[in-house]
């Protein structure tokens, strides 16, 4: 059984990357544009095979909010990261700006997002 | 997430009728006549079956507070807030609130153990207490014969995706010692060993099938309790110490780090 991978500190690195340091000694940096691009939640991998529309359609309450394509998301920002916080013993939550934070993270999921130096 | 209770094991199969729960008031039981302070959450909101086990009915929330207290362990169940015979009806969400609220909200003060007897399957319960409490370990409820391994190979899977350590195999209603001495593998035999062979765990205890569990039950006074001396009790106690040394063995595992911006 395999649950030997997890992160044993987790950093902000500059303004664009987070830096996850693994208990097997090594340190992975990952861009919040990417994690924020890999979102793995339901709705976001929806959006991926939605045809691109410039103006969302309004939703049945009236809000026309959705996750961003690809193309729209701005090198910086403007979604940032506010907190990264464990989800059981396996994954990872991240809570965006924007109140996005429906997307649960494995460690093997951020394992492959991370370069390594 | 209560830094109060030092081991949570969930008992958990991936089918129903293996045995769980009695599994998990006598490990309670057991539990706490080796000296632990124990609680027992009844995590089948929608089927409890521990205030029956245990001979407690619905409670009066106005004079008697939760957990109640009997047989020296601490117990949280939806049939003390339910009247009898009343069905719980609600969706999957909601039965994974009632789980991490009977955890977490319930005021069991200091405990060396909290037993989480799950609901059969691989779904809402399971999820939300493996996301958000977790537990410190899942024990898996079997019993000897093909068909119900095949399903507690599920449960083994979810704790594995879950990353929740899996203290061992319990083979309940394993065999039945005739009253000639002799023992018979009336469910079949080797079911409990082959799984956990499978997947790398220890099979912690085979347990005997003897009538009085079941009336014991019924009567709401575990055997572990009513009849300590007996074989069945003693299966119990080295399951307890077994569990016991499991979970400081799973233990260890610094906390995960968090970080916010």
């Amino acid at each position: 059984m395999s649950i030997n991978l997890r992160p044993t500190s987790l950093a902000k690195l500059g303004d664009d990357r987070l830096q996850i340091t693994w208990n097997d000694g090594r340190i992975g940096t990952i861009a919040w544009n990417t994690l924020r691009e890999k979102c793995p939640c339901a709705s976001c991998n929806e959006d991926r095979h939605r045809i691109f529309e410039p103006i969302a359609k309004p939703s049945h309450d009236g809000l026309s909010l959705r996750v961003l394509q690809e193309k729209e998301i701005p090198k910086h920002g403007p979604a940032k990261a506010t907190s990264v916080a464990p989800v059981g013993n396996y994954a990872y939550k991240i809570v965006w700006s924007d109140g996005h934070d429906t997307g649960i993270f494995t460690f093997e999921f951020l394992e492959s997002l991370c370069d390594w130096k | 997430m209560n830094s109060k209770i030092k081991y949570i094991v969930a008992v958990a199969s991936g089918k129903g009728g293996v045995g769980k729960s009695t599994v998990a008031v006598n490990l309670a039981v057991a539990l706490a006549k080796q000296g632990h302070r124990v609680g027992l959450a009844d995590g089948d909101i929608l089927g409890p079956t521990i205030g029956k086990m245990v001979g407690v009915k619905q409670i009066d929330q106005r004079t008697q507070s939760l957990p109640i207290e009997k047989y020296g362990i601490k117990i949280m169940s939806s049939a003390f807030i339910s009247a009898p015979g009343q069905a719980n009806i609600m969706r999957g969400p909601m039965v994974g609130k009632y789980v991490v609220a009977y955890i977490s909200q319930i005021p069991w003060g200091e405990l060396d153990f909290l037993i989480v007897d799950l609901p059969p399957g691989t779904g809402d319960a399971q999820l939300s207490l493996c996301q958000e409490v977790p537990p410190t370990g899942a024990l898996l409820v079997t019993m000897p014969q093909d068909v119900s391994l095949e399903i507690v190979r599920r449960g083994a899977q979810m704790f594995e995706q879950l990353k929740v350590p899996i203290l061992g195999v319990v083979e309940n209603m394993s065999y039945f010692r005739g009253d000639d001495g002799k023992d018979y593998a009336i469910f079949g035999s080797g079911g409990g060993a082959e799984c956990a062979e499978e997947y790398g765990i220890p099979l912690l205890a085979k347990l005997a099938i003897v009538p009085q569990v079941a009336t014991q039950g019924d009567a709401g006074d575990p055997i572990v309790h009513s009849h300590p001396d007996s074989e069945v009790a003693k299966q119990y106690l080295a399951l307890a110490t077994a569990v016991e040394e499991r979970c400081k063995g799973v233990m260890g595992e610094a906390e995960l780090p968090t970080l916010s911006l």
